[in-house]
């Protein structure tokens, strides 16, 4: 016995059995959609990039602040601080400024990690202190 | 079903299947560019400036914590850098960045010696990659 629906859904596919879900068309729009999505993706910004020069041998800035990087500890105008007080003495290094923009001399010590020097240069950037020399030395 | 009994062969899937692997390899390409090699690990910098747009000049050199500069998947002693990068130099002029992506823990000589050849190339801008976040923990 057959009944008047399956009639005609049989007639409407051809191919289907009842109660069968077709995927493809399915996995089709998934498909579809995964790309959609992917592509309007706007990703943050991952990277940071900290920029830097060499050091130049034209006559430098009137204030030359020297900032010596060391693997445990950083020296600042012959001060030993830490982290914390690189921080503090590069905000008021920034405070105090006025119109005249001091460069920074970084000198990394060749043992410090790269780490510690890129967290000099994060601070900089925080206090928008921009010009930085780098050079290595102890 | 009915159609393929006849000896063709339906196009209209194959069609599809060909357009998914296209669109997967742009996309797929388009990440590739700007992933860092797997034995890297960038030091944080929250307050960085984000990159947003990159200068195509530009020559991005990896660092590793052994030292090895590498150019993509290349490396390089420091004195076939130097000629790179003076190749690089003359062809895109003096003022586009010379990009160090270093690991976190590599020790500043390593760093620095790059530079050092940068600088013998005449290039004088040079950009330390950091993660812009947090670290963790």
């Amino acid at each position: 016995m057959v009944s008047m629906a399956r009639l005609f859904r049989r007639a409407q596919t051809g191919v289907q059995q009842e109660g069968e879900v077709p995927m493809t068309p399915m996995i089709d729009v998934v498909f579809l959609l995964l790309i959609y999505f992917v592509m309007t993706l706007d990703p943050q910004p991952v990277f940071t990039h900290l920029p830097i020069l060499a050091p130049s041998s034209g006559s430098p800035g009137i204030i030359n602040i020297r900032v010596h990087v060391y693997d445990a500890f950083f020296v600042v105008n012959e001060r030993r601080v830490d982290r914390a007080g690189l921080r503090s003495a590069l905000e008021r290094i920034a405070n105090a400024r006025g119109a005249l923009d001091p460069t920074l001399i970084l000198i990394a010590d060749p043992e410090s990690r790269h780490e510690r020097l890129v967290e000099v240069l994060d601070a900089c950037s925080e206090f928008d202190l921009r010009n930085l020399s780098l050079m290595t030395g102890t | 079903m009915k159609a393929r009994t006849d000896g063709k062969v339906n196009m209209t899937p194959l069609i599809d299947v060909v357009f998914q692997m296209i669109i997967f390899f742009v996309v797929t390409a388009a990440m590739e560019k700007d992933s860092v090699h797997r034995d890297i690990e960038l030091a944080h910098a929250p307050h960085g400036i984000p990159q947003t747009e990159r200068d195509i000049r530009a020559v991005t050199i990896d660092v590793d914590t052994t030292g090895w500069p590498r150019i993509g998947t290349a490396v390089y002693d420091l004195d076939r850098l130097r000629g790179v990068l003076g190749e690089a130099r003359a062809r895109g002029g003096v003022d586009f960045p010379v990009i160090i992506r270093a690991d976190a823990r590599t020790e500043h000589i390593h760093v620095s010696r790059i530079m050092e050849q940068a600088k013998l190339a005449g290039l004088y801008r040079v950009e330390f990659v950091a993660v812009h976040s947090r670290p963790r923990g």
